[in-house]
């Protein structure tokens, strides 16, 4: 029990070192997310741009890589508990839910491969060989 | 032995290549075939077929340029049939080549990324080589997919080896050319063939990113391109003639509505579902359910993958595993992972095609990319990227797995890890049964694709073989050709053994010319017209009547036609052969011309005498011949009791068409004719005398307002033909008086109650004649009861003709009122017609139009009172009911022109192969017309010739006549000379053929030159 808390505190810590370095980041994504689900709510756009949960979703994937700093594993795991859920809907035959959490499943995936391209690629910033390295 | 258990995956990929055997285990000497299938019930004819960009076997000749593609695997056929073994040992081997092929084919690859973990190849093998997508691949053994889905394994190793600089360039070379020759079948369908490339393109594309140094991209694009070319050069010989004709044939831009296939996409992409793509299993006709029975009409095991709670966890588990091998990713073969996903993507993405949500950029993609039509079946297409993207990360996940806990020092992680993949792959093949054990072919089934090919089938072929030329039409009609021995085929069965030319029902084309005109015949035959018939026999190169008793159809089998013909028996099958002094040869001299107005209209051919060609007036090459100032012409004239029909019959269902009344008793014709000429009417045959006209004297027609009497000049059993009357050119209207007899008794309700009382169940139907002043009507109450009726019997005898319904009703209250046309006899009921009535609480007339099934059955009018739930019941009210037949007869108007009565030279050919004809002309002393009744193309071309085989340089006029065939206008040539009818083509064909063996020689020098050299 106190190696478990000890664990949890330590965590902790890193959570909060984490979030610290994300705060700005972390309250623009809560206040993006807040913002597109009241402007649905009551029907902001309709019936030209309809705010729909789908939309909600890609936009929360899209800046969760931009204001959280999510890599492409974190992405994949969203996709994959996405998968999961509709794994779980399609066996209680949930067929219409099951659909939709498929498309943010394939989303996430989506989303997922580009961040690997540019993790991977040569000719992303962050793989280029620094100065230090070139000399 | 031990060499046996340190290599026992070999072992188990031998096995998987003898998947195909399963299928006939106990299934006697049967033979997989039917609908898309179609294995030849003689490979070497079919064979031999695949060398001909022009296939005549089919309804008068389809150009073949795409199925040249087939060479390759109807070879593999041919050569264990020439060897002498029978048709289910041919077909075995066929399967087992092909399902090797796929087994070898993952395996060299799965061998080239995960070499040293013999489960992690395994794995891919399986999912690679055993998944739903395969089930419709094998089930009609595609002939394209199965080459896709062979080649792009070792595509991709060869590729991956060349660019890794593991393997030489000649070997390589010579490994694409074999490649090359595998993936030729996917030139069928060309868009399998671009996919093969798609794939290799994305593996380059990750490949450059990853390793994105000047030197690396030049080697992979040199890698890329070395094996495009060469196994484009191989695969020359069909791609150059099917550029040829889509390029000639189909639009490059715009939807696929272009192709004629309307809503083909929308109605493939409606379960292709995200969902259902990731877990592969989005083909159409698993979706397919019947509305009663609510039991699947094709695929009986897809309810397995619908509702087994262990099937549909499996179904989500690959995927899964797919997405978790990208968390447990290493940092080798990156260009392998960001390949992969990025097929995983597109894969899914455009094997969705027009479904939502990402279904609108498939459309955008197909409207604005040329000749994007091409990719017309998106999920058969692009399912290929997500087998291999999904089969390659579970295989990179257990790899990497693999790799991980070699460094881990706990006993029991190995053989977990081991028994977990076994695992895996023992599932994926219980998930896959249909596949491995072959119920993918509907075993006893209606429908299975089992089939014992009766032995009259070869009796036969040799008695086609030996009578000669001249076509052969089937009979019955039914588009699909469904035989009691099992054979469900889309084409004549003929074509499947015999180069015989075949005339049959059109699926794939209804609406093409000699469609139209097949469909006339079939016509004519069951209303026995027999003049008719041998007029269009003689125009469509008819020579006998192939009558299949072992066809379920409901075509009617007692053709009165068939008992005055000689005929051939085999078993259940009989040849009527049509009299032959009316055959007319397939290559034929005419000196006069009869123009249609309007061309397209396949009764004027009929009209057309057997010396005469028929034509368009408005075709701009007819009209460069300047030698038709006196030809003759057929005018069609406009029946109103047709066109309303029509208009009925092809309008979408409206009820401006239908609250309305009719006046039957007269039909008004409006003529336009060309030029003041002297004009024979000509008047339908067909039962005129049900309408009161009598044909033994005189007929009076108005003609623009005049009452003229028509006299009767001669008759046969298709027309009609009246004295000459001189019209004006332009516009004439022209009215007939009928006596159209009302077909039911009792309708007004004067009579009684002499109806019959229709409807079952509990509840109470009342039936009440009231009546205001004179006029009586009936008045039916239902309270609680299934639909009751008022029953009319039809004094009908002739389904070949159309009928009018026309009833006055009066919705009291309750459910809306209904009529429905049934028609059935003892055992059947083959067809009927329910039209509801508006609800509308005043009199009001409605009436219909109900064509027949061309059956000998009875016909019956129900004034309906339907069910409702409401206590107070159904009340309507009904009159006036009247039943006539519709005055389809049409009438043409005939100038008959100057007649050229100069003889006509003499014509002699030769059939040297389905692409070249070769002849003599003797005694052409005048212009004449050389008519060649195979469909036209502009691309046949007629060479004359000297009789010193020197080429006459002449201009010719080749045009469309007859309504589907060719015509050559031919003047100022010498008495006496030789000609060729070619299809050029075929030319391309040729130079493809070249081109493809002088690769494949090249790159063989260049390897064994290699090998001698290493050998030294």
């Amino acid at each position: 029990m106190r190696d478990l808390i000890k664990i949890y505190s330590e965590r902790i810590k890193e959570l909060e070192t984490v979030v610290g370095g994300r705060l700005l980041g972390l309250f623009i994504f809560n206040v993006v997310l807040m913002s597109l689900i009241l402007m649905r709510s009551a029907g902001y756009f309709a019936p030209f741009f309809p705010i729909s949960i789908n939309f909600i979703v890609l936009v929360s994937i899209v800046l969760s890589v931009s204001l959280l700093g999510i890599r492409s594993r974190g992405i994949f795991l969203l996709s994959l508990s996405f998968w999961g859920f509709a794994a779980l809907l399609k066996l209680f035959n949930i067929n219409v839910w099951a659909e939709r959490t498929a498309i943010y499943a394939y989303e996430a995936i989506v989303v997922g491969v580009i961040l690997y391209l540019f993790e991977n690629s040569k000719l992303s910033k962050s793989n280029r060989p620094k100065i230090e390295d070139r000399k | 032995m031990k060499k046996l258990f340190q290599h026992w995956e070999y072992v188990v990929l031998f096995i998987f290549c003898l998947t195909p055997v399963i299928w006939f285990w106990n299934k006697g000497g049967a033979i997989i075939n039917g609908v898309d299938t179609n294995f030849p019930l003689d490979p070497l004819i079919w064979l031999q077929r695949r060398f001909f960009v022009w296939n005549d076997t089919a309804n008068a000749g389809i150009d073949f340029s795409s199925s040249t593609a087939g060479i390759f695997f109807h070879l593999v056929q041919a050569i264990p049939y020439s060897l002498g073994l029978n048709l289910q040992q041919v077909q075995i081997i066929s399967l087992i080549f092909w399902f090797s092929l796929i087994i070898l084919s993952s395996y060299i690859f799965a061998r080239t990324i995960f070499s040293g973990n013999k489960l992690a190849c395994l794995l891919f093998v399986v999912f690679y080589s055993f998944n739903p997508y395969l089930f419709n691949t094998w089930e009609n053994v595609k002939v394209a997919n199965l080459a896709l889905v062979a080649s792009i394994p070792t595509g991709l190793a060869l590729l991956y080896l060349l660019m890794e600089r593991r393997i030489g360039k000649q070997e390589a070379l010579l490994y694409s050319a074999v490649i090359g020759i595998i993936l030729s079948g996917g030139g069928i369908n060309p868009a399998y063939f671009i996919t093969f490339f798609i794939i290799l393109f994305i593996f380059l594309l990750a490949r450059i990113i990853i390793k994105f140094n000047s030197d690396s991209i030049k080697n992979s694009v040199r890698s890329f391109l070395s094996i495009f070319i060469v196994i484009f050069l191989i695969n020359l010989f069909w791609i150059i003639p099917t550029a040829n004709f889509i390029i000639n044939n189909i639009s490059t831009s715009g939807s696929i509505e272009n192709l004629g296939f309307t809503n083909w996409v929308d109605s493939l992409s409606e379960n292709t579902s995200l969902l259902n793509v990731i877990r592969i299993q989005g083909a159409w006709d698993w979706y397919a359910f019947d509305g009663i029975t609510g039991l699947p009409i094709f695929i009986p095991y897809a309810l397995n993958y619908f509702y087994h709670p262990a099937f549909i966890f499996y179904s989500f588990l690959i995927p899964a595993l797919a997405i978790l091998a990208f968390v447990f990713r290493d940092n080798q073969k990156k260009e392998l992972w960001l390949a992969f996903g990025i097929m995983l993507v597109l894969g899914v993405l455009l094997g969705a095609g027009t479904h939502p949500p990402t279904g609108s950029l498939f459309r955008f993609l197909s409207d604005h990319i040329p000749f994007f039509s091409l990719f017309r079946s998106p999920w058969y297409l692009f399912t290929p990227l997500v087998i291999l993207s999904v089969a390659g990360l579970v295989g990179l996940l257990f790899y990497n797995l693999g790799e991980r806990i070699k460094g881990i020092n706990l006993p029991l992680l190995k053989p977990i890890g081991f028994l977990i993949m076994l695992l895996l792959i023992i599932c994926n093949l219980l998930y896959t049964y249909p596949l491995v054990t072959g119920k993918i072919f509907r075993p006893g089934r209606n429908d299975s694709f089992y089939v014992n090919p009766p032995p009259y089938i070869s009796e036969a072929k040799n008695w086609l073989l030996a009578s000669g030329n001249g076509r052969v039409i089937g009979y019955p009609d039914d588009e699909l050709e469904k035989f009691n021995w099992g054979y469900i085929g889309i084409e004549s069965i003929l074509n499947l053994f015999s180069n015989r030319e075949a005339l049959f029902s059109s699926l794939n084309a209804p609406k093409a010319s000699v469609s139209t005109l097949i469909k006339e015949f079939y016509l004519t035959l069951k209303k026995d017209e027999q003049s008719s018939v041998a007029s269009l026999a003689a125009r469509l190169n008819i020579k006998s009547i192939f009558y299949k008793k072992d066809q379920s159809s409901l075509a009617p089998g007692n053709i009165p036609y068939f008992s005055k013909l000689p005929a051939e028996t085999f078993g259940e099958w009989q040849f009527f052969k049509l009299p032959e002094e009316n055959f007319i040869p397939k290559i034929t001299a005419s000196n006069n011309f009869m123009f249609g107005y309007p061309y397209a209209n396949s009764k004027s051919l009929l009209l057309t005498p057997n010396d005469s060609i028929y034509v368009n007036p408005e075709d701009n090459m007819v009209n460069k011949i300047t030698a038709l100032s006196n030809s003759g012409s057929i005018v069609y004239s406009e029946n109103s009791q047709k066109k309303a029909f029509d208009s009925f019959r092809l309008d979408k269902s409206k009820l401006v068409n239908r609250l309305l009344t009719r006046d039957l008793s007269f039909v008004d014709f409006v003529v336009e004719v060309p030029n003041d000429s002297n004009y024979r009417p000509a008047l339908e045959r067909y039962r005129l005398e049900d309408f009161g006209l009598d044909l033994t004297k005189e007929v009076e027609v108005e003609v623009d307002g005049k009452k003229t009497p028509w006299q009767v000049n001669h008759m046969t059993d298709s027309f009609v033909y009246f004295a000459p009357i001189f019209f004006t050119a332009g516009e004439h209207k022209l009215t007939i008086r009928l006596q159209n007899k009302n077909l039911t008794f009792g309708g007004n309700f004067n009579e009684g109650y002499v109806f019959k009382k229709g409807g079952e169940g509990m509840g109470v139907g009342k039936y009440l004649i009231e009546e205001i002043g004179s006029e009586k009507y009936l008045s039916i109450v239902n309270i609680g009861k299934p639909d009751i009726s008022a029953d009319f019997p039809v004094a009908y005898s002739d389904p070949m003709s159309s009928y009018y319904i026309e009833l006055k009703y009066k919705q009291i209250y309750g459910n809306n009122g209904a009529v429905h046309i049934a028609q059935f006899n003892d055992n059947t009921l083959f067809k009927v017609q329910v039209e509801r009535l508006p609800n509308y609480p005043e009199w009001q007339y409605f009436s219909l139009y109900y064509e027949p099934v061309m059956l000998n059955s009875t016909l019956r009018v129900e004034l309906v009172a339907p069910f409702t739930a409401d206590p107070l019941g159904t009340k309507v009210l009904y009159d006036d009911l009247r039943v006539q037949k519709v005055f389809i007869n049409d009438l043409f108007f005939i100038s008959e022109g100057s007649k050229n009565t100069q003889p006509l030279p003499k014509v002699s050919f030769k059939k040297i192969s389905p692409v070249q004809y070769e002849g003599e002309i003797k005694d052409a002393s005048m212009p004449f017309i050389l008519n060649f009744s195979e469909n036209y193309s502009p691309q046949w071309e007629l060479t004359l010739y000297d009789e010193a085989n020197k080429k006459i340089a002449n201009k010719l006029i080749h045009f469309s006549a007859n309504l589907y065939a060719n015509a050559w206008y031919i003047e100022n040539t010498p008495q006496n000379y030789k000609f060729r009818i070619y299809y050029l083509p075929q030319n391309l064909f040729k130079i493809g053929l070249l081109i493809s063996l002088v690769t494949f020689l090249v790159v063989l020098t260049l390897f064994v030159k290699l090998k001698l050299k290493s050998t030294k």
